[in-house]
């Protein structure tokens, strides 16, 4: 199993989110962690935001890993949200996001916990995994995808081209 | 009659077969200077040509014609905002380590030819500057894009330091021809006036030649001629009248190439071609003009040479000079590597013979050798250094051609053409509410070319893979769009994030938000600087797009730059995991 699946609950997992901004976005992620993890919302809230103003945590290709650092959390736990419809994110690509990973992690925040961006970051580079992100029917299948997800079919690809 | 054809047969088919061997070198990876220089001695008197050919003055001649217009030509595509990383930089290379690697080479060359000091500096000063043909044709042709604080430094360098080399040529000769006449304050004062006189008359005729093009109406293939013609009458001038003609001409390309105006893109058209002839010109001569078993007899005082030269001499003058300007380590090895020596040597090399300095045919032989090799050695490995050396940075989007129409005397309109990749941002869209989207109303799309046809556009149009798109856009936002027609970077989310990182972060943010989304301490004074004053403070140097800068367990890096120098957008590079097989 994957780093990421690991701190990733089923529950966490939620397709089809009906959100018109960012900022419903991040409300949306509040409000999961707080009913989940306990973590108060606006808490999420403001961490994300935060971390926002620095430059847009879009990747490209519609996707965005919102994160931030959550006083008294004690592991790092993320979710995973695909929207009904993509919106603007002022990504780097002007491409409006669809699929958004939110990951928080421990304040005092170790290296791991940082690896585990770039590992998101190369996850979502796999244009394969995208695709069948996008195509999941639910979110079950989606939670597998990601227990699943290994980096050597990336890695083979990429050593090649 | 006779021999007027049979000369023009000969030249004419000199040149031909060298057009034709062009070809072959890209796929040889031999820098295609040597494929001249070889060419030339091909036809030479111990080649299948055979022809005998010793006249040292037309090999000077041609050499001086053709370095003043290639020299011209690199001056009008250096753009004056390099100077900004690399005016300093390249000037101490052009003046110090010019005499320090003529300093410590002499002594080696002492040493090892067993001659008089003098005679054995006279030689190190005549490999002492690196050649700016083969440096703006080596790194041009490349094929990697260096980074612009490397490249500036080594263009700038190459076509500011021969005046130098000149004059330390002229001294030694004068020392070994009249030792009594010789004294220090006589040569600073020769330093001075080549200097000076140069720069001077340089930046001058260069300005007159500027506003007379802006004037001037004229058949578009002339301007070029105009240029060529006045850049020559600015490099003879100069000579006679004690300045340097070398660093005349170079400066006065600078200060054409600079001034855009109508035919500025027309005139580097019709410029690629002579700066091409002028170098096949050159190196066809000089190959002519050596005698080949001549350069094995002193093949090991060469190698020699040329290998204390490569990895004592250069290195450590190079060293030495940019210690003030903190380039990085890596930096300063690659700019030791590429002191590519070309013809600028070998016609120094003549000017001893001329003169009638005792030996001074054991001084051309070895320089040629010289620079036979760090042409084969350093020549060819200007592409792979940088890889290795990690100065290369990811290629710039730019459109596939442009084109500069002009709306009467002093308004431009530029035509990029831009092709649609698979997985590009423009595929399926509209090419009218694309551009509207990429660049407001700034841009417009003029044409629309699939298959080979216009196509006619409507409401229903939309752009496919592989359709040539002509925009009409302002300059700055060329490389944007681009973006917009670039396809899907292979398994990268945005372009080049592996060398740039994941993330795109904004310059002017405050240093502290960044350590505080992340947890990591700056230095207190640090928190409230915008990233980028933060950036270039740690970094002690003028940022070029590429460098980077590690912080905490991240690598921020310069994304983007305006020609003003402020950077507009930096990468964030997070930690990976290290990955086990």
């Amino acid at each position: 199993m994957s780093l990421i699946a690991q701190l990733l609950p089923p529950a966490n997992v939620v397709i089809d989110l009906d959100a018109s901004s960012k900022k419903r976005v991040f409300e949306q992620a509040g409000l999961l962690f707080e009913n989940q993890q306990n973590i108060a919302r606006s808490v999420v809230f403001d961490s994300l935001f935060s971390r926002e103003r620095l430059g847009s945590t879009g990747l490209g290709q519609g996707i965005a890993i919102p994160h931030g650092r959550i006083k008294g959390l004690a592991e790092a736990t993320g979710a995973f949200f695909r929207l009904a419809t993509p919106v603007q994110f002022d990504a780097p690509d002007n491409r409006p996001v669809d699929m958004l990973f939110v990951l928080l992690v421990p304040e005092q925040a170790n290296e791991t916990h940082l690896q585990l961006l770039s590992e998101l970051a190369q996850m979502f580079s796999d244009r394969n995994f995208r695709d069948t992100l996008h195509q999941a029917p639910d979110a079950a299948s989606i939670h597998a995808l990601f227990a699943n997800w290994g980096p050597h079919a990336a890695d083979e690809r990429s050593a090649t081209a | 009659m006779t021999s007027i054809n049979a000369f023009l047969l000969l030249g004419g088919l000199l040149l031909f077969v060298s057009v034709l061997a062009s070809t072959l070198s890209a796929r040889l990876g031999l820098p295609l200077l040597l494929l001249f220089l070889f060419v030339g001695m091909l036809a030479g008197e111990e080649g299948v040509g055979g022809i005998v050919f010793h006249d040292f003055s037309t090999g000077m001649f041609v050499g001086q014609l053709a370095l003043a217009v290639i020299l011209l030509d690199g001056g009008l595509r250096t753009r004056i905002e390099t100077f900004r990383v690399a005016l300093w930089p390249a000037a101490v290379l052009a003046t110090w380590g010019v005499v320090g690697t003529t300093l410590l080479l002499g002594l080696f060359a002492t040493w090892l030819l067993d001659v008089h000091w003098s005679l054995a500096l006279l030689l190190a000063a005549i490999v002492g500057s690196t050649d700016a043909a083969a440096v703006f044709s080596l790194l041009r042709n490349s094929g990697v894009r260096l980074n612009d604080r490397v490249k500036s430094t080594l263009e700038i360098e190459s076509g500011a330091n021969d005046p130098m080399a000149i004059l330390l040529v002229t001294v030694m000769v004068e020392v070994l021809l009249q030792p009594d006449n010789a004294s220090l304050p006589r040569f600073a004062l020769l330093l001075i006036t080549q200097m000076g006189l140069g720069a001077l008359a340089g930046v001058a005729g260069g300005w007159v030649l500027a506003r007379l093009l802006a004037r001037l109406r004229l058949a578009e293939g002339l301007y070029a001629l105009l240029i060529v013609s006045g850049g020559l009458m600015v490099f003879a001038a100069t000579n006679a009248l004690g300045g340097s003609g070398f660093l005349a001409v170079y400066l006065a390309g600078l200060v054409v190439g600079n001034k855009r105006c109508h035919a500025t893109e027309h005139v580097l058209r019709v410029m690629d071609g002579l700066a091409w002839l002028a170098q096949a010109g050159m190196f066809l001569i000089l190959g002519l003009l050596v005698t080949p078993s001549h350069l094995l007899e002193h093949a090991w005082y060469a190698l020699a040479m040329a290998c204390f030269l490569m990895l004592v001499a250069r290195p450590l003058a190079v060293w030495l000079g940019l210690l003030p300007f903190h380039f990085a380590r890596n930096e300063v090895l690659y700019i030791s590597w590429v002191g590519l020596r070309g013809a600028v040597p070998i016609v120094l090399a003549i000017y001893p013979l001329m003169m009638g300095v005792p030996n001074s045919l054991l001084l051309f032989d070895v320089a040629f050798a010289v620079v036979i090799v760090s042409l084969l050695v350093q020549g060819a490995t200007v592409p792979t250094a940088a890889r290795w050396l990690g100065v290369v940075v990811p290629p710039r989007d730019e459109p596939v051609d442009r084109m500069e129409v002009w709306v009467g005397h002093s308004a431009a309109l530029d035509l990029m053409e831009y092709r649609v990749a698979a997985g590009a941002r423009a595929e399926g869209r509209h090419p009218d509410e694309l551009v509207a989207d990429e660049a407001g109303d700034k841009a417009r799309c003029v044409a629309v070319v699939r298959h080979g046809n216009l196509l006619r556009t409507s409401a229903a149009t939309r752009l496919e893979v592989g359709d040539s798109v002509w925009l009409a856009a302002p300059d700055e936002l060329a490389e944007p769009l681009a973006r917009a027609f670039a396809g899907g970077a292979g398994n990268e989310l945005i372009a080049h994030a592996g060398f740039f990182g994941e993330f795109v972060v904004d310059p002017q943010c405050p240093a502290g938000e960044l350590a505080a989304a992340y947890g990591f301490e700056l230095d207190p004074d640090e928190n409230a600087l915008a990233l980028a004053t933060m950036f270039r403070r740690r970094l002690g140097r003028p940022p070029v797009e590429g460098d980077k800068l590690s912080i905490g367990s991240f690598v921020l890096t310069v994304r983007a730059m305006d020609h003003a120098g402020h950077i507009t957008q930096m990468g964030l590079k997070c930690p990976t995991l290290p990955r086990l097989l």
